[in-house]
């Protein structure tokens, strides 16, 4: 039951994206604005800074992942569909998967697009060890995503949400940003230190399971009017 | 030298104020300024024992902690201000409004 | 306000007035000299900024799932706290890093841990302001999330480089720096009660002021 619940709001939500792809698009170019930015200011002739490419990385994630969770929930609070959602029989927790696995879905077909980018401008090896960044780009992005969908979730009923879910979003997964960071930055060095690698990983993994758990189990009271 | 010297002292004076330094202890601070100030044009002929923490080791910390001990007074002189004054606003339109039932029951 | 409330504030006084005798005549510490005296505010003041977060948590806590309106209270209040001390510990903090360290900021496991911690309190206080009706759920839970970031930061201790002087300075003391620390707590916690306490009771004043509005409108 609750894997079907999950199942159907994933599905939704993918269905409703892919025929007019709104979202995907313009988080796409921002992210890429992002980048470039980026680009533009800190590559100075021709040398990129060193070590910079994985903080560039998981910056634009999670510019790109705030706009993208402003936008997914926005279009729940026009058309009143996320009361409608709630209102149906359904257990809430397996709604928030739903919701959580659309964002997800959505944040890492950015950083496919993100990552050669990225390799390409700033000259990192980020495509050497294709596997692992995969492993840590997605742990990372789900950290994001689990906090970030709850709380967009809880603000699509308060006012001046659009600035409010950055002021809350990002003190709150900082810790999750450090870690991405640093396993990404660890990935990237000539011979990977794998003690450091695992040890940012676990934390990731720490993390997701921590805000996950949390998220679920909040869900529920904090969505009850 | 001289403006530096007397920037010091002033800072020195403002910590004592603030540490609640009697009088008295203030004076043996004095000594150590002076033998600073005399030590510096003639070459040092022998070492002077003192009892306090050498100046030089004195002049920038006091600014330091001066301004952390204010920072610390100023911010809880602030915060409660603020209660305060919200406390009183929020006072004040109760009482209004109390006062207003009161007259439209009567009424 | 309870009866306790006035001679409390007036035994915080006194020992706000003395506290800083003590201080001036603690001795000085070997290596840091005079700038170690910024330790009687910097660790109570950290100590208190740990408290309210706890309180803030705790209270969002039993708000979130019995919903009563007094826990929420207690946490708005309590967060506000955290905001207060959290800026004394950090403003006092680089102080004296400047001398002991000799910069202004690491990024030392602790020195981000209480950064963050005192962001999600910011970010609490700009949602109760801003955020509208139904903001307490959320602020409720965005303090939970806050509270359970603390722990997963100090496990990253390992792989950090730390200066900060660790948790065994307090323990082994000696009494001369120990008794003005320990007062300077004392005044501290009582401090930080009676504020709490004050701050409380402008909440329930403002939950009477909105009883009454809606008794008149209605």
């Amino acid at each position: 039951m609750f894997a079907r619940v999950v199942w159907l709001v994933l599905r939704k939500d993918l269905m409703v994206e892919v025929r007019s792809l709104e979202i995907a698009y313009t988080t796409l170019f921002f992210a890429v604005s992002c980048v470039l930015v980026f680009a533009f200011a800190l590559v100075q002739e021709g040398r990129p800074p060193e070590d910079g490419a994985a903080g560039i990385l998981w910056i634009s994630i999670a510019f790109a992942g705030t706009l993208a969770l402003g936008r997914a929930f926005e279009r729940e609070r026009q058309s009143e569909t996320l009361r409608a959602l709630m209102l149906a029989p359904a257990a809430r927790p397996a709604i928030y998967v739903g919701k959580l696995l659309g964002i997800v879905a959505l944040l890492v077909a950015g950083e496919m697009v993100l990552v050669p980018l990225i390799a390409l401008l700033f000259q990192a090896p980020l495509l050497a060890r294709p596997v692992w960044l995969a492993v840590i780009l997605v742990t990372g992005t789900v950290g994001f995503a689990a906090v970030g969908t709850l709380f967009a979730a809880m603000l699509v009923r308060a006012r001046s949400r659009d600035v409010l879910l950055p002021v809350l979003l990002y003190p709150i997964t900082v810790p999750v940003i450090i870690a991405g960071v640093r396993a990404t930055a660890a990935l990237l060095q000539p011979d990977v230190d794998g003690e450091i690698l695992r040890f940012w990983f676990a934390l990731l993994v720490c993390f997701d399971v921590v805000f996950v758990t949390l998220a679920l189990w909040t869900f529920e009271p904090l969505m009850t009017d | 030298m001289m403006k530096r010297t007397c920037v010091a002292v002033c800072l020195i004076w403002m910590l004592g104020l603030m540490g609640g330094v009697r009088p008295g202890e203030q004076a043996t601070e004095w000594p150590s300024m002076t033998v600073l100030h005399a030590q510096q044009p003639e070459p040092q002929d022998e070492f002077v024992p003192i009892d306090e923490l050498p100046p030089q080791d004195q002049l920038p910390a006091a600014p330091l902690l001066v301004v952390a001990y204010a920072f610390v007074v100023l911010a809880l002189a602030a915060y409660l201000m603020s209660v305060a004054r919200r406390l009183g606003g929020v006072q004040r339109d109760l009482d209004r409004l109390e006062a207003e039932l009161k007259r439209s029951g009567r009424s | 306000m309870p009866k306790w409330f006035t001679p409390a504030v007036a035994l915080c006084g006194l020992m706000l007035a003395i506290s800083p005798f003590l201080i001036a005549n603690a001795p000085y510490e070997s290596t840091m000299g005079l700038v170690q005296k910024i330790f009687y505010v910097h660790l109570p003041s950290a100590w208190m900024f740990l408290l309210a977060a706890i309180v803030c948590g705790v209270a969002s806590l039993r708000f979130l799932f019995r919903g009563d309106p007094r826990h929420d209270r207690l946490a708005w209040a309590a967060a506000e706290l955290v905001v207060l001390f959290g800026i004394v510990t950090l403003v006092t903090g680089p102080l004296w890093a400047r001398k002991a360290w000799g910069v202004w900021w690491q990024w030392d496991v602790r020195l981000t841990a209480s950064l963050i911690g005192w962001m999600v309190s910011v970010a609490y206080l700009l949602l109760r302001k801003y955020g509208g009706p139904g903001s307490d759920k959320l602020a409720a839970g965005l303090a939970l999330f806050g509270m359970a970031n603390v722990p997963f930061i100090y496990v990253s201790v390992n792989y950090w480089r730390t200066i900060h002087p660790t948790t065994s300075v307090v323990p082994t003391l000696p009494t001369s720096f120990g008794l003005p620390l320990w007062f300077s707590a004392v005044t501290f916690l009582l401090l930080f009660v009676l504020l709490l306490r004050a701050r409380v009771r402008l909440e329930e004043q403002r939950a009477q002021l909105d009883a009454l509005y809606l008794s008149v409108d209605g």
